[in-house]
């Protein structure tokens, strides 16, 4: 009986015992308290609706529109769930918390979108536009929405963009532009073509401060996310790395970029060099002005024929667990309304300067930054106003801006109507997973340094990263 | 029986904790690593039957880490035992030299894998000492080319060698001298002597070396980690670094599967060498 009963014991025990083991691993693998920052989701506790928003960088932006909506709409609760500028934090934290069902509603876009892994947890914004009757993809920069689509879903709803330009010098390059296909749009290979026959001997100022950095957006165009399939072991590749070697030796920038070029430098510009790597936010204004500037585009060397490469800083993900989509669609479509940034009298400031996607956004935008006085604190701490942005590039540049402002900034927004129209290529860098960076990163070290030859780099790059790419 | 039965309880009470280690650490997390194998995702936990098995089995990088984990154990298995035995036996003749010789053969055994890694590189990195001395000119690339297995398992085989020689010691101590002197006298070459006491007498310790050679070659990992990265070239891409790759990429159910496939694996062969064992000693006996 005895027996019995010891057996029992043993038995219950380790029953229990197994029990609480299961349980436990179970709760640390579903990630219960892997992060302190819980989210918050579901009925308030006074019946209204919430949502949660995982932000890394623009915390009061969001702080700001969160409060604007729940004004607006009251009864509704929006949480801001800050990462404090910890970018690593985010990136490992965020798709752990979205796939152990503990993310936030809405997510700043800095995680990988076309990765299946990730979208799998991941709502689709191509149902909520198309479930929307207010919502017309017209009044859209639309080819935005479409570059971020993966597999025919968009998990990452975009707000803005930047895309990096050069200014390439009309006089020098003078014949030589009519034989490149696409100056929109230049590809590395029209920019190769442009320096051989220009004769390959000038300067080429800040081309990227890491050329590491600027070769890795380079990878893009040659590996198939949708597909998980690359192509690096191939003569066009080869022939990239070996010119963007020869391009970022120390002497062939002597420059930096148009926010520390004088007014001399400038003259150089116009006369020795053949092109100049530019501040996509001030100085796209000027690229359709500039008569001597031939060509607004994009950092040549990282591009596909024909595409704008672009990146879109701001965008949002939304958890597929989330229990309030509407109110997060709602939320979204809040911030894209121009009335939101309306002032007191109704008045749309423009005060938001990233470029948006909203064609009225960013006609709104544009317009305040090229004609519009803008204010700053003078030394005697008062709020000045300030000269407009065509008054102080003539100012400062002695730059001509001819006939009337107003016409030329019609100008200007059907120059960018023609550009934004164009195909988009996403450049983010976050699409890349960690292991393809770390690999690439690792690898075109070697070959910067010397150690590899570029038909070893391309070898190396297709053997290791079709094997990340396909685990 | 009171006596009995106190001393059972008595036994259960002293194996209590590592009862419940054991159960904690390696029974629940089995179970659990189980369950995330046949469900969805880790937000669902939809049953999907061997769904995951399934993905892993036809995954072309599975099935090339499958391949490279085979060959490299096909390799390195009978060289892990062939070298050390060898070794063993010329030991025990070495006489006054033999603790010299031993703690040559041991080192690696007890030399950490981050000091050990760093001496390969040393010795093979495109900027290594075999470079410099032999290809000033043209650096070989040794870890990304076909070269690396040869280099992985050179490493393998030094890194695991000192502890199969031990184990040989200790087995060849065992064999009674008088066996040799007997079959000396009865004109015996010392060939026939290894090949008919040593080899036979041998066999329960080859047996041993065999199995850890098995499991460790299915774990080698850590000294290729460190050497090539998580991303090696592609012939010494192992399990072990697909698995690994799984856990950084949080793929649960992948690595969960894969990991079990790879349990069922070994298992299996060390079920088919135990039988084999069992009906060799009764042939023997």
């Amino acid at each position: 009986m005895k027996k019995l009963f010891t057996r029992k014991l043993v038995a219950v025990l380790i029953t229990v015992v197994m029990f609480i083991g299961g349980t436990a691993a179970c709760g640390s693998l579903a990630g219960g308290n892997l992060l302190n920052a819980a989210a918050t989701t579901g009925t308030a506790s006074d019946g209204g609706k919430t949502i949660s928003i995982a932000t890394l960088y623009n915390v009061i932006g969001q702080e700001t529109l969160a409060r604007q909506y729940m004004d607006a709409h009251p009864g509704t609760t929006i949480t801001i769930n800050s990462f404090m500028y910890d970018y690593d934090r985010y990136l490992t934290e965020v798709p752990t918390m979205l796939m152990s069902g503990t993310a936030d509603d809405l997510m700043e876009g800095y995680i990988n979108y076309k990765d299946s892994r990730v979208v799998a947890y991941l709502a689709d914004f191509n149902a909520l536009m198309d479930a929307d009757p207010t919502f017309d993809r017209e009044d859209y920069y639309a080819n935005f929405f479409e570059a971020l689509e993966y597999k025919g879903g968009l998990y990452a709803y975009p707000f803005d963009f930047v895309y990096d330009a050069f200014a390439i010098n009309n006089k020098l390059v003078g014949a030589a532009r009519e034989k490149v296909d696409s100056m929109n749009a230049l590809s590395y290979f029209d920019m190769f073509e442009l320096f051989d026959i220009a004769g390959g001997a000038f300067p080429y100022p800040d081309y990227a401060n890491d050329p590491l950095d600027a070769l890795l957006y380079t990878i893009d165009s040659f590996v198939d996310l949708e597909n998980s399939a690359c192509d690096f072991n191939n003569a066009r590749f080869i022939e990239l790395i070996k010119r963007s070697k020869e391009l970022t030796e120390p002497d062939s920038r002597s420059h930096g970029s148009l926010s520390t070029v004088t007014p001399d430098d400038e003259k150089l510009f116009s006369e020795k060099y053949l092109l100049i790597n530019t501040l996509p936010q001030t100085y796209q204004y000027l690229l359709p002005i500039k008569e001597e500037t031939l060509f607004s585009g994009h950092k040549p060397l990282i591009s596909e024929q024909g595409k704008l490469l672009t990146m879109a800083p701001a965008k949002f993900c939304l958890s597929k667990q989330s229990e309030n989509k509407d109110l997060a669609w709602d939320f979204i479509r809040f911030i894209q309304d121009p009335q939101t940034y309306a002032d007191e009298d109704g008045n749309i400031t423009g005060s938001f300067r990233t470029p948006s996607i909203n064609k009225e956004l960013f006609r709104i935008g544009l317009e305040y930054a090229l004609l519009k006085p803008g204010t700053e604190i003078n030394a005697a701490g008062n709020l000045v106003e300030t000269e407009s942005f065509f008054d102080w590039i003539a100012a400062d540049y002695g730059w001509h801006v001819p006939g009337d402002r107003r016409e030329r900034f019609d100008e200007v927004l059907a120059r960018y109507d023609e550009i934004l129209s164009m195909p988009v290529q996403d450049r983010t860098l976050v699409l890349f997973p960690q292991n393809v960076q770390d690999v690439f990163y690792a690898t075109m070290d070697s070959y910067l340094q010397g150690l590899i030859t570029a038909e070893q780099t391309a070898e190396e790059l297709q053997n290791k990263i079709s094997i990340a790419l396909r685990e | 029986m009171k006596t009995r039965a106190r001393s059972e309880i008595l036994f259960l009470f002293f194996a209590l904790p590592s009862l419940t280690g054991m159960l904690l650490f390696f029974v629940a997390p089995l179970g659990v690593s189980l369950y995330l194998a046949v469900v969805d995702n880790a937000l669902t936990y939809r049953f999907v039957g061997f769904q995951n098995f399934k993905n892993v089995m036809e995954s072309e990088v599975f099935r090339l880490a499958l391949k490279n984990t085979g060959l490299f154990m096909a390799i390195c298995v009978p060289a892990n035992m062939l070298f050390p035995l060898f070794a063993a036996i010329l030991l025990r003749k070495a006489g006054a030299r033999k603790g010299l010789f031993g703690m040559f053969l041991l080192l690696p055994l007890v030399i950490p894998s981050g000091s050990m890694a760093f001496f390969w590189r040393s010795l093979f990195g495109l900027n290594g000492a075999v470079n410099g001395t032999f290809f000033p000119d043209a650096p070989v690339h040794w870890l990304n080319t076909g070269w690396s297995r040869v280099i992985i398992t050179g490493v393998f085989i030094w890194k695991n060698a000192g502890f199969n020689i031990v184990l040989y010691l200790a087995g060849l101590a065992l064999i009674p001298r008088e066996y040799y002197e007997c079959a000396a006298l009865e004109g015996a070459g010392r060939f026939r002597q290894f090949l008919q006491i040593t080899m036979v007498y041998i066999i329960p310790t080859s047996f041993l070396v065999f199995i850890m050679s098995v499991i460790n070659s299915f774990k080698a990992f850590k000294e290729i980690y460190l050497i090539a990265g998580a991303y090696p070239h592609h012939s010494i891409y192992l399990l072990q670094h697909y698995i690994y790759n799984q856990f950084t990429s949080l793929d649960y159910q992948k690595l969960s599967a894969a990991s079990y496939i790879l349990m069922a694996i070994t298992i299996g062969i060390v079920v088919f060498m135990f039988r084999f064992q069992r009906r060799l000693s009764e042939n023997f006996s």
